[in-house]
């Protein structure tokens, strides 16, 4: 991979004396979409300010190719630095027209004639063509939106970072903006960083994932590799419901209702945890007995509330295909490759 | 701190200055300086009275003005009748006229030589004439100040009452609550905290009126520091009239605080939803369109025709172009200092640092001073730098005091910085931090943040900040009085001396003047005060 165009190194932020950052690493790459995922209150929006240069880092460094932004003795303000950034409340100038927002970072850079044409460009991307001579006030979420990411984009930033950008807007829109916001940032060949709290964005957008939980990057990775093999139990549980069996390893097997795994031989007679995702649960002729006992449609697939023989509670999800009754016993088996073991 | 943070703090310092150092001067002379022999003599004869006077004048205005703004409030935020678009701002009018330019209309209508008893004695009937009331004495002053001073509850109740949540009702009329259990247990309970700050507002500018009261012979704290300044000329026994004016003021601006600090609980959480106005039909329409009709009659129409025919009818006074280029001078100076005080102390606010907001909030307190108190802490602070500036440049400095209008200035801007501030504040809320910072990651510096961003943003609000003012200082009449420079008479203090000389003839064209100067800056500043609350 070649160079990061920013890299965050050891980032560690208080406010009001508490701290949120506490020790932060994180690189962007040019032409690349990175998420960072995590609970309210993580620090993901502190680390996004201070990338922009809206907040200064108390220790640690922020470098953007050559140039230091940031460190303890120097600070680069955020009009120096031409990082764009979506507002989470879009924060539109109210008394500036569409086009006018759109232009308003293209003041000193560009000449006239070219600012128009960019502007003008921007507009017919972003299909708010009607809306330019309109005041923000007069547009839909969606819109607002739209055209907050084009004022981002309008100074052709090296950098796009979007804090929680579809938040305020309702389910369906939110997946339409998705793709048409990724397509124009994927365009624009900037690297582009997404706060988010919500999973399934960070899946749809995302090229790498980084997990942000009190502060710290818990882990980090292709979305795939983080789903399936979290490295914590903190980490699996943030990108969506997971089953936790403990146990301790005998002779490079760990005993489990639902069979036995596998692992390292290193690792007999410690005390184990082992991670499932629903997903990983199979019908399988030759699997351990569950009886259903709650069944939930959701995004197509059904989510079963299953029962094993020793009373523990697992949450399975199969395709709807198969049709399943409540109180009806069923055989599951595990997939083992998509699960993780850890140390307890 | 860095020098883009400690600006708006410096001002905020400076407006808190300039509101509290009046207030903390009229104390220190109080407490210091010699009792006089006039205090004591007042003490034995006229401080009850005064005392007594301000405590019914100001009861009188809350309780009448309390009946007339809650009623039309609700009227108008509720019920949908004809001619109700017209009464919704024409009810805020009143407001424009002085509280003594009624009084002036009024006592000339009633009293016994007036145009109403007058026919009722030549026609044999003197008894009949004795029955009408005669709007004098406190509870006439209350009568007045209800009249002029009710837009303030109907204001803030109207606005109360139209943000109710409509589901609040609902929800009582779903638990079987009546019409009247729903409008006497859920409505009325969550308005009242709002409608206490309305009425402490009135009792704020009740207490610091002088021209109707002393007009009506209703001699309240505030003719009595006039009094003691004009007629005996003794600055501490003013200040310690003063202090006793002060705590009453206080204590009406302390429950105007708490009120609106409570009146939250009242606002809507959620969603907001159009509240749907009951129609009348039309005989109640009628009913409703007079009784919005009575208030504007009795506050604005009734006083103001009567010193219109009198200003027709009599001779014109002398003085009147002086004393409008006069009134409209100090008032235009005053509105633009206090505006770049108001948005000093605003941005101050708005810095979130504890020094910048506490003298913000101090500078607001300068409104509870009535204007009597903050020209005697005027005279106290410009006779103290009289000395210093004597001391030092050997006794050939100018005069500060007398000969020009600089205390008098300092006076307006200690009581009316705080008119400012608000306008300045809610402008200023537009321009939200982030709009700041979506600016600098576009690039743009300090200084095109300022003129770009913030300047557009807030010219509005500042104007009305100005304009709300420049109506204050227009009608302001005591602390006039006590710091005019010699020679130099506004509007007002000619009204009042004619009117004080029983001409009223004379007094009606100034006084007239001051009403219309006033009405469209009062139109305005009324819509802005409760945009998008009659949508």
């Amino acid at each position: 991979m070649s160079q990061p165009i920013l890299s965050v190194r050891a980032a560690e932020k208080a406010l009001g004396g508490c701290p949120i950052l506490k020790g932060v690493d994180l690189d962007l790459y040019c032409g690349q979409i990175s998420a960072i995922l995590g609970p309210s209150g993580a620090g993901k929006s502190t680390l996004l300010r201070a990338i922009a240069g809206l907040e200064r880092l108390d220790a640690g460094q922020i470098n953007s190719r050559e140039y230091l932004w940031n460190n303890e003795n120097q600070f680069t303000p955020a009009e120096k630095r031409r990082v764009g950034v979506v507002f989470q409340d879009y924060a539109l100038f109210p008394h500036l027209t569409v086009e006018k927002n759109i232009a308003f970072g293209l003041k000193d850079s560009e000449s006239k004639d070219t600012a128009q044409d960019r502007v003008r460009e921007l507009i017919e991307q972003a299909e708010i063509g009607a809306q330019a001579k309109s005041y923000p006030h007069e547009l839909s979420g969606g819109e607002q939106q739209r055209v907050a990411l084009a004022r981002a984009l309008a100074p052709r930033p090296d950098i796009v970072l979007l804090d929680e950008p579809f938040s305020s807007l309702d389910r369906r829109l939110r997946a339409d903006l998705r793709t048409q916001t990724m397509s124009a940032i994927r365009d624009a060949g900037a690297a582009a960083l997404i706060v988010t709290h919500d999973a399934d964005e960070a899946f749809e957008t995302a090229d790498t994932l980084f997990l942000m939980e009190d502060g710290r990057i818990i882990q980090s990775g292709s979305p795939t590799d983080v789903y399936t093999h979290p490295v914590s139990i903190t980490a699996a549980r943030l990108l969506g419901d997971i089953n936790i069996v403990s146990g301790t390893a005998n002779s490079s097997v760990l005993d489990t209702i639902l069979g036995r795994i596998s692992v390292p031989d290193c690792l007999d007679g410690t005390k184990l945890k082992l991670l499932v995702r629903p997903e990983a649960l199979v019908p399988s002729e030759v699997g351990a007995e569950f009886i259903i006992d709650d069944i939930r449609i959701r995004q197509g697939r059904q989510r079963l509330r299953a029962i094993a023989a020793d009373a523990t509670i697992w949450i399975a999800e199969l395709p709807l295909a198969r049709t399943i009754k409540k109180g009806e016993t069923l055989r599951l088996a595990l997939d083992e490759s998509s699960i993780s073991v850890l140390p307890a | 701190m860095t020098a883009h943070k400690s600006g708006p703090a410096i001002f905020g310092s400076l407006a808190a200055l300039v509101a509290a150092g009046p207030i903390l001067a009229v104390a220190w002379v109080a407490i210091s300086a010699p009792w006089g022999d006039y205090l004591i003599h007042l003490m034995h004869t006229r401080l009850t009275g005064y005392v007594l006077n301000t405590i019914i004048v100001t009861s009188t205005a809350m309780l009448l003005a309390g009946i007339i703004g809650t009623a039309t409030g609700w009227m108008i935020a509720r019920l949908d009748f004809a001619g109700r678009g017209i009464f919704a701002w024409a009810l805020a009018l009143p407001l424009a006229v002085p509280a003594y330019v009624a009084a002036y209309g009024w006592l000339d209508l009633t009293q016994s030589a007036g145009p109403l008893q007058t026919p009722l004695r030549e026609a044999g009937l003197p008894a009949l004439a004795h029955l009408l009331p005669v709007i004098r004495g406190p509870f006439g002053a209350g009568f007045v100040f209800a009249i002029t001073l009710y837009p303030y509850v109907y204001l803030i109740a109207r606005q109360a009452f139209a943000e109710q949540h409509p589901d609040m009702q609902n929800a009582a009329r779903t638990l079987g609550a009546s019409r009247w259990r729903t409008l006497t247990g859920v409505t009325l309970p969550l308005v009242r905290p709002a409608l206490a700050a309305g009425l402490a507002l009135v009792a704020m500018e009740s207490i610091a009126d002088f021209g109707a009261v002393s007009h009506l012979g209703a001699p309240t704290l505030t003719v009595g520091v006039v009094r003691a300044w004009a007629g005996a000329g003794s600055v501490p026994d003013a200040a310690r009239l003063a202090v006793v004016l002060a705590f009453f003021a206080y204590l009406a601006f302390a429950l105007e605080r708490q009120s609106r600090a409570r009146a939250r609980f009242g606002q809507t959480s959620g969603g907001y939803r159009q509240l749907q106005r009951l129609r009348l039909s039309s005989w109640q329409s009628g009913v409703a369109a007079i009784f919005c009709g009575i208030p504007i009659l009795l506050g604005l129409a009734i006083p103001l025709g009567r010193l219109l025919y009198l200003a027709l009818t009599e001779p014109t006074a002398r003085g009147v172009m002086d004393g409008l280029t006069n009134s409209l001078g100090l008032a235009s100076i005053t509105a633009i200092l206090a505006a770049v005080l108001g948005l000093g102390a605003a941005y101050a606010i708005r810095s979130g640092t504890p020094l910048g907001v506490l003298s913000a909030r101090l500078a607001s307190l300068g409104y509870a001073a009535p204007g009597a108190v903050a020209a005697v802490g005027a005279l106290v602070l410009f006779a103290a730098l009289q000395t210093v500036m004597d001391g030092i440049w050997g006794g050939r400095f100018p005069v500060l005091l007398s000969a020009t209008a600089g205390a008098l200035v300092f006076a307006y801007l200690s009581r009316f910085a705080a008119v400012a501030i608000a306008p300045c504040e809610a402008a200023l809320t537009q321009v939200t931090h982030r709009l700041d910072e979506a600016a600098k990651t576009l690039g743009a510096p300090s200084r095109r943040i300022l003129t770009e961003i913030h300047w557009p943003l807030i010219l509005g609000g500042v104007g009305i900040a100005a304009l709300m003012v420049f109506v204050e200082v227009m009608k302001e009449l005591p602390a006039t009085m006590i710091l005019r420079p010699f020679n130099t008479d506004t509007l007002a203090v000619i009204a009042h001396n004619y009117a004080a000389d029983e001409r009223l003839g004379q007094a009606a064209l100034p006084s007239l003047i001051i009403v219309l100067a006033t009405i469209p800056a009062m139109i305005l500043a009324a819509r802005s005060l409760t945009r998008g609350a009659d949508r």
